[in-house]
C-alpha cells in the first residue's frame, strides 16, 4: 500500500472503484469520494451533504446510496464543504453560499456531460438547499431531497433544543447565556458540541429551501418522515406542480433524531431508515434515467 | 477556539487499509513537514462517529499533531464511515483490535514503526487491547476509558436488586434453554453469580467496585498494566463528570491500587463532562491535553519512565 493525493480501491462483486482524494484550488483544498461503476457509466449524481450532527447521522447512508447507485452504473460524487469533515478551510466562513460553490467545485468531479448523460442531484437537510441550487448548474435531470430542512431558521430551532436538552442537565452549576449573547460575545455558539459560527447562522436565517429551487423546477423526489398533514410540503408540492415541476413524495416512518441520536452502541445496520432511503433512491432514479431515454 | 482546517503546509493523504478480518478501512495519514519519528493513529469512539469525530475535533487533532512534528493518521471503523464491511453493535468488551492491526501493519509498510494510539471511549478501549500485541506501540493517550461494558453494568447492578431466585423467576424465564449457550448469556450469567457471592461474602466495602475489579476492570487492569511493563508511556485523560470517570473511581483491589501507585501511570482529569463530546469547551481542553503530551512524549520516550499524576479533580490514590 503506498499513500499518494489520492487512494482508490476496486470491488470486484460490485462491479465499482471508489476514489478518495482531495481537490481543487490549493487555496481551497476539498475532499471527495467517488463511486464509480469499472464498466461505461450511464449517468452521474452529485450528492449534498447536511452539516454538523446531521452530517454525522447521514454519512453512512450515503456512503451506501454511492456504492448502491454505482453498482446500477452512476457516477455519484461525495464531498465535504471547506471547513467541516476533511476538507481544508475555516470553519467560520462557512455559510450556504460557500457550500454551493463548493458543489461547483465537486460537480466538476463528474464526467464530462453530453445530452445523453442522466444527471441527477442528491440533498439531505440543509444540504437540500445545496442541492436544489446546484440543479441549473448542472443541467441535472433530478433532484432528490432527503428530509429536506424547509427553512434555515427550522434548522437552527433543533439545534437549539437539542442544545437546551444538554444544558438542563448542567442547569444551576455554570453559567448559561442565551444564543445572542453567545454569538455577540464569542462569535460563535456551541451546538451539542458542535460550532456555529455567525456567519452560518445568519446565511442560514434567511434561507428557504424553496427560494433555491430552480424554474421550472426539476423532476423531483422528495422522501420524508413527515405527516400528510404537513402543510408545508402540501403548499410545496402544489407550488411545484403548478409551475411545473413533477413532485413525487415518499414517507417513511422512521422519526429521525437527527441531532438527538445518541445510540453510541449503534453500528452501520441503522436497517429500516437507511436500506428504505437507499432504495426508494436508487428505484427512482432508475426510472426517472429509463424515461429520459424513451 | 482555533477552529482552522487550513493549513497550506500540512500535507494529507486518503488511504485504504486492508482489514485484518478483511475488507477496507479508509483513512486520512496528514503528514508532519519535520516528523519526529512517531506516528499517531487516532481511533473515534463507537457508532457512527466516524474518522473526523464530533465537531471535527480528530482532524483538528491530527493537523496539530502534524505541526508539532507527529504524522497523524485517522481511520474509519469497518462498517462505518467510508470503511467497507458492517457492524450490529459496538460492545466495549468486544473492542476492533484486528481494524487496529490491520492499520498499523500497513503504516509499518510505509516506514511507520513507531506508533502512539490515541483514542476515546470505545476507541480508547481498543487501542489498549491492540496495544497488548503490537510491539510497535511506544504510547497510549486514552480519554474516557472505559473498565466495565454497560452490560457489564447492567448485570452488577441487577445482581444488587435481585436474588438469584426473583432472577430464575423472572428474566430467565423468558430465556430460552438455547440462549443459555450464547458465550454473552454465560457470561452475563457469571457476572451476575460472581456479584451476588462477593455481596454474601462482604458485608462492608464496595461490592460494585469489586465486582468491576473482578470482571472486565480486571482485564483492563491488566491490560494497562502489560503495557506499562513493557515501556509503553499510558496517559489517562477522563473529565471529572464523566460516568465512566465514576467507575474507574469506583474499582478496588490490590491490583488496581499497584496500578495508581505506579508513576509511569499520567491520569488527568479535566473539569466537566468530557465523554462524548456534547461540549466544544471539553473538545479544546482534550486538544490542549494532546499538545501537552505530544510537547513532552519524545523526552519521556528517550527517558524511558516518568510521569505524574495530575489531579485537579482529586482521584487521589
Amino acid at each position: 500500500m503506498s499513500a499518494s493525493m489520492a487512494a482508490v480501491r476496486v470491488d470486484e462483486t460490485l462491479g465499482i472503484r471508489e476514489t478518495a482524494e482531495f481537490f481543487g484550488p490549493p487555496a481551497r483544498r476539498l475532499f471527495g469520494f467517488r463511486h464509480e461503476p469499472l464498466g461505461e457509466p450511464r449517468g452521474s449524481v452529485l450528492v449534498c451533504s447536511p452539516i454538523l450532527a446531521e452530517y454525522r447521522r447521514n454519512y453512512r447512508r450515503e456512503f451506501e446510496l454511492g456504492r448502491a447507485l454505482a453498482a446500477d452504473g452512476f457516477v455519484v460524487q461525495r464531498f465535504h464543504y471547506g471547513g467541516t469533515g476533511n476538507s481544508f478551510g475555516e470553519r467560520s466562513e462557512l455559510t450556504l453560499d460557500t457550500m454551493r460553490a463548493d458543489a461547483f467545485i465537486a460537480a466538476s468531479l463528474l464526467p464530462e456531460r453530453s445530452g445523453s448523460t442522466f444527471t441527477a442531484v442528491v440533498g439531505t437537510r440543509v444540504g437540500a438547499m445545496v442541492a436544489a441550487s446546484t440543479v441549473a448548474h448542472l443541467h441535472a435531470h433530478g433532484l432528490i431531497l432527503w428530509e429536506p430542512t424547509l427553512k434555515g431558521d427550522d434548522y437552527l430551532r433543533d439545534a437549539s433544543r437539542a442544545t437546551a436538552i444538554r444544558d438542563m442537565r448542567v442547569a444551576g452549576t455554570r453559567p448559561l447565556r442565551s444564543t445572542a449573547e453567545r454569538l455577540r460575545e464569542d462569535g460563535w455558539i456551541d451546538a451539542l458540541g458542535y460550532t456555529i459560527h455567525r456567519a452560518l447562522y445568519d446565511s442560514l436565517r434567511s434561507e428557504a429551501l424553496e427560494q433555491s429551487l430552480p424554474e421550472p423546477p426539476a423532476t423531483i423526489l422528495l422522501i420524508t418522515s413527515s405527516s400528510e398533514s404537513d402543510r408545508r410540503l402540501s403548499r410545496l408540492e402544489i407550488e411545484w406542480g403548478a409551475s411545473g415541476g413533477s413532485v413525487h413524495i415518499d414517507r417513511i416512518d422512521d422519526r429521525e433524531p437527527w441531532w438527538l441520536a445518541s445510540r453510541e452502541a449503534e453500528g452501520s445496520d441503522d436497517a429500516g431508515s437507511t436500506r428504505g432511503i437507499v432504495q426508494l433512491t436508487r428505484a427512482w432514479l432508475r426510472r426517472e434515467r429509463s424515461l429520459a431515454w424513451t | 477556539m482555533d477552529m482552522t482546517l487550513t493549513s497550506p503546509e500540512i500535507v494529507e493523504e486518503p488511504l485504504f487499509v486492508e482489514g485484518r478480518a478483511g475488507g477496507s478501512l479508509f483513512g486520512v495519514l496528514t503528514r508532519a513537514p519535520a516528523p519526529r519519528g512517531v506516528t499517531v493513529v487516532t481511533l473515534p469512539g463507537g457508532g457512527l462517529l466516524g474518522s473526523t469525530h464530533r465537531n471535527d475535533l480528530a482532524v483538528r487533532l491530527c493537523r496539530r499533531l502534524a505541526a508539532s512534528g507527529f504524522d497523524a493518521v485517522r481511520i474509519d471503523w469497518h462498517g462505518v464511515g467510508d470503511s467497507t464491511g458492517f457492524v450490529r453493535r459496538f460492545e466495549l468488551d468486544e473492542p476492533f483490535v484486528d481494524d487496529v492491526l490491520g492499520v498499523v501493519s500497513s503504516l509499518h509498510d510505509l516506514g511507520h514503526d513507531r506508533i502512539a494510539l490515541f483514542g476515546t471511549c470505545f476507541g480508547a478501549r481498543t487501542a489498549l487491547a491492540a496495544s497488548q500485541s503490537l510491539r510497535q506501540v511506544v504510547a497510549l493517550f486514552l480519554v474516557s476509558l472505559p473498565v466495565a461494558s454497560a452490560s457489564h453494568k447492567e448485570w452488577v447492578n441487577l445482581a444488587q436488586t435481585t436474588t438469584v431466585w426473583e432472577l430464575l423467576g423472572g428474566r430467565l424465564r423468558k430465556m430460552s434453554p438455547s440462549m443459555l449457550f450464547s458465550a454473552r448469556r454465560r457470561r452475563a450469567l457469571k457476572i451476575f453469580l460472581r456479584t451476588r457471592l462477593s455481596l454474601m461474602l462482604h458485608r462492608s466495602g464496595d461490592p460494585q467496585g469489586s465486582a468491576l475489579e473482578k470482571g472486565s476492570g480486571g482485564r483492563v487492569a491488566a491490560e494497562l498494566a502489560h503495557a506499562i511493563s513493557g515501556g509503553t508511556e499510558v496517559d489517562l485523560v477522563y473529565g471529572d463528570e464523566d460516568d465512566y470517570f465514576a467507575d474507574f473511581r469506583s474499582l478496588s483491589g490490590d491490583r488496581w491500587e499497584r496500578l495508581l501507585r505506579d508513576d509511569r501511570l499520567r491520569i488527568q482529569v479535566i473539569p466537566g463532562e468530557v465523554h462524548r463530546f456534547q461540549w466544544v469547551e471539553a473538545q479544546e481542553a482534550v486538544l490542549d491535553a494532546v499538545q501537552d503530551w505530544a510537547d513532552t512524549l519524545l523526552t519521556r520516550l528517550a527517558s524511558g519512565r516518568g510521569g505524574t499524576v495530575h489531579d485537579p479533580g482529586g482521584l487521589g490514590a
